[in-house]
């Protein structure tokens, strides 16, 4: 048994291996035909290298297309047992995907479901967020008083203020600016170098099969 | 599954032998298929009113006889297995030694039961979170989510409360967010049920400096070519229609009235559904203004993109098949072999990260084309960080200003009769770029610096002879503002050869434009020492210029921006944006700057963008106006009561 298994946490991690190191060289070589010069035909090599990524790229689409409908089949299996011991919720969630398949079908994409419930009712959900989060910001110095609470509720009232159409507002505005200009800005680049090196640490680990994921 | 699970025992089980308590056998197999018999229908409860108004079917939420285990979460847990600590690495290591230290949590029935797990205070369950090894820091966080999220969980409050009758207990603890949502809700609703409650400034008419990016995008999409073909990328989902689709109908308006045809995309399924809904609206006003668009011929719908970023690749890799066929599964006849064939990309999301995935996964495929990014509100400040890091990114556009401009530019460039506005916004940003007009008896031509000689705009003396010849036709057809006929300065290009105008006055910043021996530009100013011009650029953007490549010279504003008109603006309706534009990029805001001459029967686009209703602009601005008033002080207050009782509180507990 331990003897399979090691077997088959091999295999997967030299499949991982495999088809990442052909993936990643096939869109490095295959990605810019200006990598070979302007010689002529340059452009048909790069095409060529290029097509191993394309075919597994296709490969992706399909399997991740495919997990989609297992992922349908999923919940409706859930769901389905859930109704079974008595949960309301369960057979409304059916029943709306009943009603929503038959429609689409049946109406030949008419999108007026759509229109006339999804997006009114999601809407409406982001519109209370709003009053949950003014609720939440109006008492949350008295959960907590201290200078890191007194600085998030300056901060955000000096933002909504600054971005008022307010001519009175005008010395709020230039430092509003400043503001996303300089520190968002500077965080916002720190969050995507930080995701980037996530990425490729994460990336090489998956290559190299260190990952769990892919040992089995 | 109705014990408590204790993960951290469970995750030990590989090694211990288990306790009793822990070897219970307390879940069926996945596989096993529930059977109806098992469905047990709940018995009708007294019903309590009004505090306890719930449904029957909650009644299996009381900690009663063990029930099967119905959540996913429990069967999560139960089926993982954990590493033997020989695989852990020393930091996992230390964390499981330290999980296991901790004291477990007494089980209490029912616990993990899926529609039982409640975090709301009140409920002082041991839940997961409190069984898992939280640092102390997080437990603090925790607290003051609970406490934030319904402040009620003092114990003293919770049982003075109890002592209430239920009506009087649901008044107490509802009233202040009750009084909060009336007050936010008005704010927000009296703009669209009493004319004129408020009206602050509105946007400008035309984008002015603070905006180029915007002024760039509205650049990009009126040059479009009659049959070109933009890739439009629908990236948000319902919650944030209310704030962009205004923005995204404009847009699509702009492409399609220009003759060009969108190509739809998405890698969300709801928002292909939902741009289904926004191009339908475009096709009714087509119908009106006697056009009828054809999907597959005039726009296009492709099929959803699963897989996010993956999505996104294998799009850009395989563009040609993808944009072979519909969402439909129909042909489209689009003979688009690679995505370096389209116009432009305009990608419409309500995520930076969507944005971020767009620019790494598709548009290396578009080698030089330009992406038009537009974002909610709360996507705009990362995606502002990382659009400014890209060359051909453009934006990020966002909001409801952006869009009462761009739809009064649309308005005006199409003929439609300016708006009368009841406030002009005060252009400070223009007035404070005056370096553009001088006063020609004052200005020598080897006059120092150009912001050196920069007077605040007195109209100009100027005598009649003095000045040069008249307006060519085309310009003079549709009168000027009075504002046009002062000097400004100007670079004539003297190098033979081609010239580079940049980003920024270093030969490091990036290329934005190319300029050819005698073009001319209007100078905005210069870097320190004089050897770059900051100059404009036809369609509004901003470049700079080696000054040893130009060579200044004064002209009329006025034949300036004919001259501009007759090299950029091809037809008429682009002359008449470019008479609002110009003016206003020049440092000459001026609400007569709106009179422009319709485009006249000449124009052979159909006038789709004059059949959108305007009617909800202005209320609309104005409720995201007050409503931002009434959180404001909401917040102010609510924190300074907050704070004042906390003191209050404190002060009584001393004594």
């Amino acid at each position: 048994m331990q003897r399979g298994r090691r077997i088959g946490t091999t295999f997967s991690a030299f499949v991982a291996f495999v088809v990442g190191i052909t993936m990643t060289g096939s869109l490095l070589l295959g990605g810019d035909p200006k990598l070979f010069g302007e010689q002529p035909g340059s452009e048909q090599l790069a095409e060529r290298l290029a097509l191993p990524a394309t075919l597994l790229l296709r490969l992706v689409a399909i399997v991740i297309a495919l997990s989609i409908v297992i992922g349908v089949v999923n919940l409706l299996y859930v769901h389905i047992t859930r109704l079974a011991r008595g949960k309301f919720y369960s057979g409304l969630l059916l029943a709306s995907f009943s009603i929503t398949i038959y429609w689409s079908i049946a109406m030949q994409g008419d999108t007026s479901l759509l229109a006339a419930v999804q997006v009114p009712i999601e809407s409406a959900l982001a519109g209370l967020l709003f009053l949950s989060l003014v609720s939440g910001a109006a008492t949350v110095l008295a959960k907590r008083t201290d200078v890191w609470g007194l600085l998030f509720i300056l901060i955000v009232l000096f933002v909504m203020l600054a971005s008022l159409p307010l001519a009175e507002l005008a010395l709020l505005q230039n430092w509003h600016e400043w503001l996303m200009h300089v520190p968002v800005s500077a965080g916002a680049r720190a969050i995507l170098l930080g995701i980037a090196l996530g990425t490729v640490v994460v990336g090489t680990r998956a290559l190299l099969g260190l990952d769990r994921a892919t040992r089995g | 599954m109705s014990e408590d699970f204790n993960w951290l025992a469970y995750s030990n089980a590989t090694q211990e032998a288990p306790s009793e308590s822990e070897a219970q056998p307390t879940r069926r197999p996945r596989w096993r298929l529930p059977t109806l018999r098992r469905a047990r229908l709940p018995k009708p409860r007294r019903l309590r009113l009004p505090g306890s108004l719930r449904f029957p079917w909650r009644r299996r939420q009381q900690p009663a006889a063990p029930s099967d285990s119905d959540s996913a979460l429990n069967n999560l847990l139960a089926q993982r297995s954990d590493r033997p600590l020989g695989d852990l690495n020393e930091r996992l290591r230390a964390l499981r030694e330290r999980s296991s230290a901790a004291p477990s949590q007494p089980a209490e029935p029912a616990l993990y039961a899926a529609d039982d797990m409640s975090m709301l205070p009140g409920t002082s369950q041991p839940g997961l979170y409190s069984a898992m090894a939280l640092s102390q820091g997080q437990q603090e966080q925790v607290e003051l989510l609970r406490g934030i999220v319904a402040p009620t969980s003092d114990p003293r409050r919770a049982r003075a409360r109890q002592k209430l009758p239920p009506i009087a207990s649901l008044s107490v603890q509802q009233l202040p967010r009750l009084l909060l949502s009336t007050l936010l809700l008005l704010a927000l609703c009296l703009p669209f049920t009493v004319a004129d409650v408020y009206r602050g400034p509105l946007p400008p008419l035309a984008f002015d400096a603070s905006q180029e990016d915007a002024a760039f995008a509205f650049s990009l999409l009126d040059n479009l070519s009659p049959a070109s073909h933009v890739l439009v990328a629908f990236e948000y989902g319902p919650p944030a229609a209310g704030e962009m689709d205004q923005l995204a109908d404009l847009l699509l308006r702009h492409i399609m009235a220009r003759g060009a045809k969108p190509i739809l995309v998405s890698s969300n399924p709801i928002a292909i559904v939902h741009a289904r809904n926004i191009m339908g609206s475009i096709q009714r006003s087509a119908t009106l203004a006697g056009r009828e668009l054809q999907e597959n011929r005039d726009f296009f719908f492709l099929r959803y993109l699963p897989g996010g970023a993956l999505g996104l690749r294998e799009m850009s890799e395989n563009f040609a098949d993808i944009a072979r066929l519909s969402g439909k599964g129909e042909e489209t006849n689009l003979d688009i072999p690679s995505l370096d064939k389209l116009a432009t990309i305009l990608l419409l999301t309500d995520s930076a990260e969507l944005l971020r995935q767009w620019a790494e996964q598709v548009l290396p495929a578009a080698r030089a084309m330009k992406l038009i990014a537009v974002t909610s509100y709360g996507a705009q400040p990362l995606a502002q960080a990382y659009a400014a890091s890209l060359q051909n990114v453009v934006g990020p556009l966002a909001g409801m200003d952006t869009a009462f401009t761009y739809s009064e530019m649309l308005w005006v460039g199409f003929g439609g009769p300016p708006r009368v506005l009841p406030v002009v916004p005060a252009q400070e940003d223009i007035a404070a770029q005056p370096a553009v007009e001088v006063v020609a008896t004052e200005l020598p031509p080897d006059s120092p610096a150009v912001s050196e000689r920069t007077v605040e705009p007195p109209p100009p003396t100027i005598p009649a002879s003095a000045l040069p010849p008249a307006l060519p036709p085309a310009a003079t057809a549709s009168p000027l503002p009075a504002a046009t006929q002062s000097i400004i300065l100007t670079v004539e290009v003297v190098s033979p050869q081609r010239v580079n105008i940049r980003q920024g006055p270093t030969t490091v910043n990036a290329i934005l434009a190319h300029g050819n021996l005698g073009d001319r530009y209007a100078v905005l100013g210069t870097n320190g020492d004089g050897s770059w011009y900051k100059v404009l650029l036809p369609g509004g953007l901003e470049g700079w210029v080696a000054a040893f490549l130009v060579e200044e010279k004064l002209m009329l504003e006025a034949d300036y921006i004919a001259s501009q008109l007759q090299e950029s603006a091809r037809l008429p309706h682009e002359r008449a944006i470019m008479q609002v534009h110009l003016p206003l990029r020049l440092g000459k805001p001026d609400n007569n700057s709106a009179q422009v001459s319709s485009p006249g029967a000449d124009s052979a686009l159909p006038a789709l963008a004059l059949q959108r209703d305007r009617s909800d602009e202005l209320p609309r601005l104005d409720a995201m106006t007050l409503g931002t008033v009434a959180a404001v002080l909401v917040i102010a207050l609510g924190n300074v009561f907050a704070l004042a009782r906390s003191l209050l509180g404190r002060r009584a507990a001393a004594q």
